[in-house]
């Protein structure tokens, strides 16, 4: 892991959290999804203050560059969260199209007094 | 106010115990959704009962009561579980100490008094932690800060029915000291959960962590 690439890694991890913040305070995001946002700037800034957590983990693995084995950790990461996304997202799919529902009867009831 | 999520074991118990005690008291259920027979239980028992056609969560439910109590113009709204968890012989020592002590919120703490029952485990581990991380950033000592027994007066009712991703939780307690709120405690004991399931549990209550610690240390500071 070059000297540079850990530099970037510690910006772009900076970078991460001030727009977290920023979400948080403007009310786009609750707290509770912005924790994972900033666990994930934390271990981006571990691996880059310990390059060498990187280079035990790609010997273990048998990786043959750490930083290949840093953005494949990263990769997997954004991969796990993207599918918790798409998860939540089918759950408050279904969860609007059953109020609408609720919704609707509720107020053909109401019309039918 | 009892917010309620598949209770349909303990529920009638606890109204019946909570109205016996607590005659002057208006009890509003709100059924979060339940898939089993809380709603009609309640319902056909003659108690007021609110249903939220899905599941919404703990603050959704509460939101929905504060705006109950907000629209009638009633002074307090308490956050009693449905679980047996809460002793209704305690709530007129809530509202006396809501007055003599002009507080905003009154919390039925385990761990006040000589012989506080306290709370045990990872559990009791997680309320201290949380406890020290509100009197270092607020300087007010919560001695329960996870103590679920909580009343609130009217000032609040607009923070907790139209602010977001505010509930009836410890970081949101932290918040409004922040906001200028003044919180009382008093020494209570509370009983076993007698059904039902908390929805603190495994992965949930490290999450429940992770949020709470990070809204009180670093949130808190930013959020309007």
């Amino acid at each position: 892991m070059s000297g540079t690439l850990r530099i970037w890694l510690i910006i772009g991890a900076v970078v991460l959290f001030a727009i977290v913040c920023a979400a948080v305070r403007r009310e786009r995001i609750r707290v509770a999804d912005s924790a994972f946002w900033v666990v994930f700037s934390l271990v981006i800034i571990f691996f880059a203050l310990f390059p060498q957590v990187a280079y035990w983990l790609s010997g273990l693995v048998g990786v043959q560059s750490p930083s290949n084995l840093v953005f494949a950790v990263i990769i997997a990461i954004l991969i796990l969260i993207d599918m918790a996304s798409s998860a939540k997202i089918s759950r408050l799919c279904a969860k609007v199209e059953e109020l609408s529902s609720h919704l609707a009867l509720d107020e053909d009831e109401e019309d039918h007094e | 106010m009892v917010p309620a999520f598949n209770e349909e074991d303990v529920i009638l118990t606890t109204l019946a115990e909570l109205a016996a005690t607590c005659p002057d008291v208006e009890i509003l259920v709100v059924n979060d959704g339940s898939a089993d027979a809380t709603a009609a239980l309640v319902a056909d028992a003659g108690y007021h009962c609110v249903s939220l056609p899905v599941n919404c969560g703990l603050a959704c439910a509460f939101a929905t009561g504060v705006r109950y109590a907000r629209e009638r113009g009633f002074d307090a709204v308490c956050q009693f579980d449905a679980d047996g968890q809460h002793e209704a012989r305690y709530l007129p020592t809530m509202v006396c100490a809501m007055e003599e002590g002009d507080a905003d919120v009154v919390i039925a703490s385990r761990k006040l008094g000589e012989d506080a029952q306290g709370v045990h485990g990872a559990r009791g581990l997680g309320s201290s932690l949380i406890s020290s991380l509100i009197r270092l950033t607020t300087g007010v000592r919560i001695a329960d800060p996870t103590s679920g027994y909580r009343l609130f007066g009217s000032a609040l009712f607009d923070a907790f029915a139209d602010g977001f991703d505010i509930g009836p939780e410890p970081d949101s307690l932290a918040w409004l000291i922040r906001q200028g709120a003044k919180v009382a405690e008093i020494p209570c004991e509370m009983a076993e959960r007698q059904g039902g399931r908390s929805y603190l549990n495994g992965f949930s209550s490290v999450a429940y962590m992770v949020r709470t610690c990070l809204n009180i240390l670093v949130f808190q500071w930013i959020r309007r």
